[in-house]
C-alpha cells in the first residue's frame, strides 16, 4: 500500500516527486483469483457506493451466461473484472463462490461466502449455504453461527431448522438436535425423506433404536433404496442386536451404491464382526484396488489393520495402523499437539487442592433421584464393558458417554458470573461456588444433572442407578464429586501398553489430535490418569479399582465385587448370563459389541518392540498399577 | 512425640585439615582468589544456613578444580547427603577417608552418613575408627550411642552415651540420647531425670515461655496459677495430657498454653482452667512446667503409668455425622480399616517411621476390608497412585481437625498406623489400632513387647531388621 498524502501539503513539506499512484497487483492468498485488496485484505475505505453497482449488473450477466454455457474462465474473467470495482457486488460474489467451489477451492469459496454474508441486509439462503460449506468441511461448531442467524431470519422455514439440527446432533446436542429435526418436519413435505433419516440418526445417536429404526422405515418406504437409509438403518438394527439383518440392509446399499465407500467400509467392518476378518480384507482391498492410485482413508486402514491382527499377522496389522495414522497425519495435517492437555493438567492441579475445596459447598442428596455410577478411566480403558454388565441389573441404566457433566461443566461459570460472582472458566470457577449466591450453583448443578438425565430418557421411574462412563470424567471428576459425594467412582484400569495400543490401533483421534503417533497415545494416557490421580488424592471419593483382565478373566468374581461395592445384592453369574437387558438408551457402543474374548488381554504382547515408543511415558504407569510380569501371565 | 532432634553429625568439621592435594581453589566472586580453606568455610557456611544450592553449587565447582582434595569430597558429601543424593554422599564421603584415612572427623560424620542410608554395619565400623583416631571426642561418642540405639544394642547405646558425658558433662544431646535410652529400656525414673535435659537442646529454643518464674516443682499452688506448656509434639502432647487431672489436685484450674491445632482436643481433659495459643495471653503465673515434665513429676514407672482410658470423647454430633459419611462411601459388610501411612516430614525419625501407602498392599489384599485413609499433609496425595483391590476412601482431604479424626475413628473397626499423632488420638479415646513401629522405636513404644501400657486398645508390630518393614504389614492384616 502506498501512504498517500494531500497534494498540497506534499508539495510545501518537499521538492520530491510525487508519488505515483499505483494498484497493488499482489494476489489474494485465499486463492480466489481477485488481488488481496479487493478479497481478504479488503478495507472499508473508498468502497463504491453500492447504488452503483447496478452500472456493473450487465456484466454480471455476462459471467452467468457464460458460467451456464460452462464457459467458466470466461465467466471468471468477468466476475473477477466486476469485484476488482466493486468488492461488495453481492450477485458476483455469489457466482464467484459457486464457481470456486465447484472447483474445490474450498478457502477461496469460504472466503468469498463469509463476505456475502456480511453484507446488509443479511439473507437467509445465503447463511445457510455458508453453514452448509461449513459443514461440508466438518467444522460444525463454526457452522452454528450462521445457520442461527438464518434461523432468526427464517424462522418457519424448514431448512433453517434442519441445518441447526444437524448441527446440533454433530456437537453432542442431541435433544436440541431432534427438536429442530422435528420443527423442520413441520415446516416442510410430512414426509421429507432426509429430514427424517437425520432424525432417525439423531435418535439412534441417543440410543432410541426402536424409534430410530421405525424412521428409517418410514424413510425407506418413500425411497426404498437410498444407501444412506439403508446403511443407517442396518447401524440400527445391530445396535438392536438383529446382525442378520443388519448385513442384509448392507447388502442392499452396497447393491444401491457399489462404488460408495462408506457402505464398502461398513461392509468390512460387518465381515469383522462375524469373524470373517479374511472377508474384511478382501472388501478393503477391493476399495484399494477401485480407488487407485489414491489411497485408503485412516478409517479403512485401521479396520484392515484389525482385520489382519485377527489372523495373527501382526507386522503387516502394526503397519496398516501406521499408514492410517500417516495418512491423518500427512495427508490431514493432524499433529499432535500437547500443549492443550498440559495446560488442562495444570489448571486441574491449581484447582483441585484439598485445602482450597473443603469448604466449598457440596449438592445434597435428592431422596428418591437415581445416583450415578461414575465409570472412570482412560479412553480404550474397558469401561463400557463394565458398564454393559452393569446394565444387566434392573435398575442400573447406562448413559454411556451422553451423561451431562461436560455441559454442566460449561455452564457453571456462567451461572456464577450470572449471580454476581467473577468471571472464570472451569474448573478454576469451581472455587468461586465459595461465596454468595454463588453457594447454590453447585446444589442447582446436582439437581440439573439428574433432570437432565430424565428429559433424555437415561433414567425412568425405575431406574435407581446410571452408570455415567463421560469420556470427560477424568477432567469432571472434582465437579461430579461435589454434585454426588457419596456416589460409587469405579476406575476400570488396564495394562497401559494394552490401552496405548488400542488407542493408536483405531482410526480415532483424540485432544489435541492424540492418538495420531504412539507417543501422542501414551502422553494422553499420561496426562488423563494425571488428572485422575490428582482428583483422587485431594478429594474424598467413594472409590474401586476394578482391572479390565479380571473382568474378562474373572467376570463372575469381579463383577460380584462391583456389586457390592455399589450396595447391591443381585446374582452375578445370573445377571451375567442373562439375554441382554433392553434399556431406555441403548449405549452406542452396541452397535460393535462382541461377546467376552481374551483377544484384548495383554494384546501389546503381540507387538514387541514396535511399542517401544511409548515405553518410556507408560513404564512409570506399568509399575504403579502393578503390572509385572508375572501378573502378566496370571491374568 | 519428640519434636527435637540431637545432633547428628558435625556438617562443618573443623579445624581444616590439609588439603590432598596441590590444587588451587576457582575463583569465586568475580574472579577474586581466594584461598581453599576460606572457600570451604563458605560452603560450610551455606550448609549450616540451610543455602544447601548455594553450597552444592560452590562444592561442586571447587570439587572440579580439586577432585582428589579430601575435605572437599567429605564437604560436598555432607552437603549432597543434605540435598537426599545420599549414595552420592557415601561415595564421597568414603574416598575422603581413603585419601585421609587418619582425620578423625570423616569417619565420625560418616558414621552419621551410614545411620541415615540404612547401613548400620558400616556405621558402626565407622563409629569404632572414629573413637580408636579419637578416644576423647565426646561427639564420636555420642555418635556411637546413636547407632547402638539404632541397631537395638541398649547397653552399648548407654555406655557410649555415658562415655560422651564423661567426657563433656554439659553436652544435652548425649545426656538427651541417654535418656531415650533409659526411657526405652523401661527405666523410667532415670530417664525422666536425664529427659530435663531436652529444653538445653538447640532445637528447643522457644519452647518454654521467657520468664523468671520457676519450673514448677509438684508443690501445691494457688487456683490458676500454674501454667501448663504443651511443649512437644502433638502426640506427645496428648500422651502427656492424661496427666493433667492429676495436675489440677495439686494446682488447680491451670493455665494450658499450646497449639490452636490441639485446643479442641486437649479442652476435653478434665481440670483445666484456661487454654491459651498466645505466650502473651498467659497472663501472670506463679510457675510453669512442660506437659512432658508430668511423668517425672508423678513418678511414674513402667507399672504406674496412669491409663484411665478413654480421657478424650469426640463429640456425638460429630460420631454421627461422620458414621452417615461412612456408611454412605463404604460397602455394608466389610470391615473398616483406617490407614495413616505418613508422619510430618520434619520430625527427627520420619524417615524412619514413614511407609508408602503400597507397602500395605497386604492389607489391600483382603476382600473383607474396605480402607479409610485419615492422612493428612502432602504425603495424602499418594491416595492417587492406590490401585489395590480393596475399596479405599480417602477422607483426609474432608477432615478439618483432630475432632474429625477423634469422631471417625469410633466408626472404624480398627486403625492401622504408623508412630504418628493419630495413633495417640486413637489411644487416648480407646479406638482398637494396629501401630507399626520401626526397629528402634521412640523410647515411649519401649521394646521387646507387642502391647503398651500407656494405650492399651494398641497393638504393635514391630520390624525384625532395622529399616525393613517386609512382614510386618503381612502379620498385621493376617491378624485383623
Amino acid at each position: 500500500m502506498i501512504a498517500l498524502m494531500s497534494a498540497t501539503t506534499a508539495r510545501h513539506q518537499t521538492s520530491e516527486p510525487e508519488p505515483k499512484l499505483l494498484a497493488d497487483p499482489t494476489l489474494c492468498a485465499c486463492n480466489s483469483g481477485l488481488r488481496r485488496t479487493r478479497c481478504c485484505g479488503l478495507s472499508s475505505a473508498g468502497l463504491p457506493d453500492p447504488a452503483n453497482h447496478s452500472l456493473l449488473d450487465a456484466t454480471v450477466e455476462l459471467a452467468k451466461t457464460a458460467r451456464t454455457g460452462g464457459r467458466n474462465r470466461e465467466a471468471e474473467r468477468y466476475l473477477l473484472q466486476v469485484l476488482d470495482l466493486a468488492p461488495l457486488h453481492r450477485e458476483a460474489l455469489r457466482v464467484l463462490y459457486e464457481l470456486r467451489r465447484a472447483e474445490n477451492r474450498l478457502q477461496a469459496a469460504e472466503a468469498l461466502i463469509k463476505r456475502i454474508c456480511s453484507i446488509d441486509p443479511p439473507v437467509a439462503v445465503i447463511l445457510l449455504q455458508y453453514a452448509q460449506l461449513l459443514i461440508g468441511l466438518g467444522r460444525h461448531a463454526d457452522a452454528e453461527a450462521p445457520a442461527r442467524a438464518a434461523l432468526k431470519l427464517a424462522p418457519r422455514e424448514a431448512a433453517s431448522h434442519h441445518m441447526i439440527g444437524m448441527i446440533f446432533t454433530e456437537t453432542n446436542r442431541v435433544l436440541a438436535g431432534e427438536r429442530h429435526y422435528r420443527l423442520a418436519l413441520s415446516f416442510s413435505e410430512p414426509n421429507d425423506a432426509a429430514i427424517i433419516s437425520n432424525l432417525a440418526w439423531n435418535l439412534k445417536l441417543q440410543g432410541r433404536l426402536d424409534e430410530a429404526a421405525a424412521l428409517y422405515q418410514s424413510a425407506m418406504a418413500q425411497r426404498a433404496e437410498n444407501p444412506r437409509t439403508l446403511s443407517g438403518l442396518a447401524q440400527v438394527e445391530a445396535g438392536r442386536g438383529n446382525f442378520d439383518r443388519a448385513v442384509a440392509l448392507i447388502g442392499q446399499a452396497k447393491e444401491a451404491a457399489p462404488s460408495d465407500r462408506m457402505i464398502g467400509l461398513l461392509d468390512a467392518l460387518a465381515r469383522l464382526q462375524r469373524n470373517d476378518p479374511t472377508g474384511c480384507i478382501e472388501r478393503i482391498d477391493a476399495t484399494a484396488a477401485a480407488i487407485a492410485p489414491q489411497s485408503l482413508v485412516a478409517t479403512e486402514l485401521a479396520a484392515k489393520g484389525q482385520a489382519l491382527e485377527r489372523l495373527g499377522d501382526f507386522e503387516a496389522a502394526f503397519s496398516a495402523y501406521q499408514q492410517a495414522r500417516s495418512f491423518q497425519r500427512e495427508r490431514a495435517g493432524r499433529r499432535f499437539d500437547p500443549a492443550p492437555l498440559d495446560q488442562r493438567l495444570a489448571a486441574l492441579k491449581q484447582t483441585f487442592l484439598s485445602d482450597r475445596l473443603g469448604a466449598l459447598p457440596r449438592a445434597p442428596i435428592q431422596p428418591g433421584a437415581p445416583m450415578p455410577i461414575f465409570l472412570l478411566g482412560t479412553a480404550r480403558s474397558g469401561t463400557s464393558l463394565l458398564e454393559s454388565m452393569l446394565a444387566q441389573i434392573p435398575g442400573i441404566d447406562p448413559a454411556d458417554d451422553r451423561g451431562p457433566l461436560p455441559d454442566l461443566s460449561r455452564l457453571l461459570p456462567k451461572m456464577i458470573a450470572g449471580l454476581g460472582g467473577p468471571a472464570s472458566e472451569f474448573p478454576d470457577a469451581l472455587i468461586d461456588t465459595i461465596a454468595g449466591d454463588a453457594r447454590d450453583v453447585i446444589p442447582m448443578l446436582g439437581a440439573r444433572y439428574l433432570r437432565s438425565l430424565q428429559i433424555s430418557g437415561i433414567a425412568n421411574a425405575e431406574t435407581r442407578f446410571v452408570t455415567d462412563r463421560s469420556a470427560d470424567l477424568p477432567w469432571t471428576l472434582g465437579l461430579a464429586a461435589m454434585l454426588f459425594p457419596t456416589a460409587p467412582v469405579i476406575q476400570v484400569l488396564r495394562h497401559p501398553l494394552d490401552v496405548g495400543l488400542s488407542c493408536f490401533a483405531q482410526d480415532r483421534l483424540y485432544p489435541g489430535n492424540a492418538g495420531v503417533t504412539l507417543e501422542s497415545a501414551a502422553k494422553f494416557y499420561d496426562i488423563t490418569m494425571s488428572a485422575i490421580s490428582h482428583i483422587r488424592g485431594q478429594m474424598t471419593l467413594r472409590y474401586l479399582p476394578v482391572r479390565y483382565e479380571d473382568l474378562i478373566t474373572a467376570p463372575v468374581a469381579t463383577f460380584a465385587r462391583v456389586l457390592e461395592f455399589i450396595g447391591i445384592q443381585v446374582d452375578a453369574a445370573a445377571a451375567l448370563t442373562a439375554p441382554a437387558r433392553k434399556v431406555p438408551r441403548t449405549p452406542a457402543y452396541a452397535v460393535t459389541r462382541e461377546k467376552l474374548h481374551r483377544r484384548s488381554l495383554n494384546r501389546h504382547q503381540n507387538f514387541g518392540a514396535r511399542l517401544d515408543p511409548m515405553r518410556p511415558i507408560l513404564n512409570p504407569w506399568i509399575e504403579a498399577l502393578g503390572y509385572t510380569p508375572s501378573t502378566q501371565q496370571a491374568a | 512425640m519428640n519434636d527435637m532432634p540431637p545432633p547428628q553429625a558435625d556438617a562443618a568439621p573443623a579445624p581444616v585439615p590439609p588439603a590432598s592435594t596441590g590444587a588451587s581453589p576457582p575463583p569465586i566472586a568475580g574472579g577474586i582468589k581466594v584461598t581453599l580453606g576460606e572457600v570451604l568455610n563458605e560452603i560450610s557456611a551455606y550448609e549450616r544456613d540451610g543455602k544447601l544450592d548455594l553450597a552444592e553449587d560452590l562444592a561442586e565447582r571447587v570439587l572440579r578444580a580439586a577432585p582428589n582434595h579430601a575435605h572437599v569430597l567429605h564437604l560436598s558429601g555432607i552437603v549432597a547427603y543434605r540435598r537426599g543424593k545420599v549414595d552420592l554422599a557415601i561415595e564421597r564421603m568414603e574416598r575422603s577417608m581413603e585419601l585421609s584415612p587418619d582425620v578423625p572427623v570423616y569417619p565420625r560424620n560418616m558414621c552419621e552418613i551410614y545411620r541415615g542410608a540404612g547401613q548400620l554395619d558400616d556405621a558402626l565400623r565407622v563409629a569404632h575408627r572414629a573413637i580408636e583416631l579419637a578416644p576423647e571426642d565426646s561427639r564420636a561418642h555420642f555418635n556411637h550411642a546413636l547407632i547402638r540405639y539404632e541397631r537395638l544394642e541398649l547397653d552399648a547405646a548407654l555406655a557410649a552415651a555415658d562415655r560422651a558425658i564423661e567426657l563433656d558433662a554439659n553436652f544435652p544431646e548425649a545426656h538427651f540420647e541417654r535418656a531415650e535410652i533409659l526411657l526405652l529400656a523401661g527405666q523410667l525414673t532415670p530417664g525422666w531425670e536425664s529427659y530435663e535435659w531436652r529444653f538445653k537442646l538447640k532445637q528447643a529454643e522457644g519452647m518454654l515461655p521467657k520468664t523468671d518464674k520457676p519450673q514448677w516443682d509438684g508443690g501445691p499452688l494457688p487456683e490458676g496459677r500454674l501454667l501448663i506448656v504443651a511443649d512437644q509434639g502433638f502426640g506427645d502432647c496428648i500422651q502427656f495430657g492424661r496427666y493433667i487431672p492429676w495436675l489440677a489436685e495439686r494446682a488447680p484450674k491451670p493455665v494450658l498454653a499450646c497449639s490452636g491445632d490441639l485446643v479442641p482436643i486437649l479442652k476435653q481433659i478434665n481440670g483445666i482452667g484456661r487454654i491459651v495459643t498466645r505466650w502473651e495471653a498467659t497472663g501472670d503465673f506463679d510457675a510453669y512446667i512442660p506437659l512432658s515434665g508430668l511423668p517425672r513429676l508423678a513418678g511414674t514407672t513402667i507399672d504406674t503409668i496412669p491409663a484411665t482410658i478413654p480421657y478424650l470423647h469426640p463429640d456425638p454430633a460429630k460420631i454421627a455425622a461422620w458414621r452417615q459419611q461412612l456408611d454412605a462411601l463404604t460397602p455394608r459388610h466389610k470391615k473398616r480399616i483406617g490407614l495413616v501411612w505418613a508422619g510430618r516430614p520434619t520430625h527427627k525419625n520420619d524417615r524412619k517411621r514413614t511407609v508408602k501407602l503400597r507397602q500395605f498392599a497386604p492389607l489391600f489384599a483382603r476382600p473383607d476390608l474396605a480402607i479409610v485413609t485419615v492422612q493428612k499433609g502432602d504425603r495424602i496425595d499418594e491416595v492417587g497412585q492406590y490401585f489395590g483391590p480393596a475399596p479405599l476412601v480417602n477422607l483426609g482431604p474432608t477432615i478439618q481437625d483432630f475432632t474429625d479424626t477423634l469422631a471417625i475413628m469410633q466408626s472404624l473397626d480398627r486403625l492401622v498406623t504408623i508412630d504418628t499423632s493419630v495413633a495417640h488420638l486413637a489411644g487416648a479415646s480407646g479406638v482398637a489400632t494396629s501401630l507399626i513401629l520401626p526397629y528402634a522405636p521412640d523410647w515411649r513404644w519401649l521394646h521387646g513387647r507387642d502391647d503398651t501400657p500407656w494405650y492399651p486398645s494398641i497393638k504393635l508390630y514391630r520390624q525384625q531388621r532395622p529399616y525393613d518393614w517386609s512382614g510386618v504389614v503381612e502379620r498385621l492384616a493376617a491378624e485383623i
